[in-house]
């Protein structure tokens, strides 16, 4: 099992940085940085934590093709790779919908978008020269002006039916947004659908597991700490997923209103303990090691530390790199 | 003192802090470059890479910065 810890660089960049540095230390093989426009910017912040690391793997998690144009991305990837050659990782989905939509940018026809996304973008790297007359992208023979010399995976955000199956057609990875080994079963089917489309084998894509995570010695303060999230996921979640979850939908429906209101307090104290198993891993280092086991057998291959991470994230990294990461690295 | 040591203890404890802490939109890039520099070569534990930490630390919470210093019985630098 890889580990990875996503960071959303909301923060100046020197302590994104330097969390990345602290996780190389304790034995992370990934860090993920988000993109949204109104944070820092991605690339810079890899490229400042690819001068100060030597060997963790540096992931754009994840950029989607509406806000930066593939062409874009792709040149900006290579330009990272050159960097840190063979540590960079694409990740690319169809974006959130909500901060897309607030800049006037609407999520059309994603599978299209990133099935061509990630066609524009593997020639381009490839150092190939790329037309595509497509659904999303026209592009007449595209081709960058200097050579990608690192093989860079593309992992695909995936969440619905459809897109996972994509994932397992066309990625080198998928991230999937889910804590519950029983969501990871679910999407690991749809997966080697599309694995099987593509007469690979399922064990040659990386699916990685984008958790909500919380880990504190105290299991208390580390379940406060992932409140906050959970709310935020729960009122986001569609019927099907609370209803796999045996989630009540009422109860949901509650939380997003008290979001949409502005009543957040009401709303994180509006969280269940159900709601906390079915959207986090949250607890003490043994019963958050016992969830990533889960989470290994529903075929999980990397698990991915996501926020809040604990109630003091630094701490719990520092846990997970003592406890949690020895566990899955020995025998 | 060059050639000294800080405890671990000591680092852990700064390192907890300034990642955790408030007010890390005060620090200059300069300075944190700086601690950039000596975190990702592991030298953190030596006097001038602790001082790249208190440095940071002075712009976040200069009270915790000052009490540091003195425990772990550094002299700012004139």
């Amino acid at each position: 099992m890889k580990f990875g810890v996503e960071f959303v660089p909301r923060e100046p960049f020197w302590r994104t940085v330097l969390y990345t540095i602290e996780a190389e230390k304790l034995g992370f093989d990934y860090v993920w940085v988000t993109d949204h426009y109104n944070n820092r910017n991605v690339f810079t912040t890899l490229t400042v934590a690819a001068i100060h690391t030597r060997s963790i793997k540096l992931g754009i998690g994840v950029t989607n093709p509406y806000i930066r144009h593939p062409a874009a991305t792709a040149s900006a990837t290579a330009s990272l790779a050159e960097i840190a050659p063979d540590r960079v990782v694409l990740g690319i989905g169809a974006g959130d919908r909500a901060t897309l939509e607030g800049i006037g940018i609407g999520i059309v026809k994603p599978l299209s978008a990133i099935r061509e996304s990630v066609y524009i973008i593997r020639g381009l790297l490839a150092g190939n020269p790329v037309s595509i007359d497509g659904g999303v992208f026209k592009v007449k023979s595209a081709s960058l002006n200097f050579k990608c010399r690192s093989y860079i995976p593309i992992y695909i955000g995936a969440q619905g039916p459809q897109m996972l199956s994509l994932a397992g057609e066309i990625g080198d990875g998928v991230l999937i947004n889910a804590s519950h080994p029983e969501d990871f079963r679910y999407a690991v089917e749809y997966v080697r659908k599309g694995v099987e489309k593509s007469s690979r084998d399922i064990k040659s894509i990386d699916i990685a597991a984008y958790t909500a995570f919380s880990v504190a010695e105290d299991e208390t303060k580390a379940i406060a700490a992932s409140k906050q999230v959970v709310a935020f996921i729960v009122a986001g979640s569609p019927e099907a997923v609370l209803e796999r979850h045996g989630i009540n939908f009422e109860s949901a429906s509650r939380i997003r209103e008290l979001i949409v209101s502005g009543r957040f307090d009401e709303a994180f104290k509006s969280v269940t303990m159900d709601m906390i198993d079915a959207f986090s891993v949250s607890g003490s280092p043994s019963s958050v090691a016992k969830r990533v086991e889960e989470c290994l057998k529903a075929g999980v291959t990397q698990f991915v530390v996501g926020s809040p991470i604990g109630p003091q994230p630094y701490e719990a990294m520092k846990i997970i790199g003592s406890k949690i990461i020895p566990m899955f690295k020995t025998g | 003192m060059s050639g000294c040591r800080i405890s671990k203890k000591y680092v852990d404890e700064a390192l907890s802090i300034i990642l955790q802490g408030k007010g890390a939109g005060k620090v200059p890039s300069d300075k944190a470059l700086n601690l950039l520099r000596y975190a990702s070569e592991g030298k953190l534990s030596s006097t001038s890479g602790f001082r790249s930490l208190i440095e940071v630390l002075e712009c976040m919470d200069p009270e915790k910065a000052k009490d540091m210093m003195s425990r772990c019985n550094l002299r700012r630098e004139a």
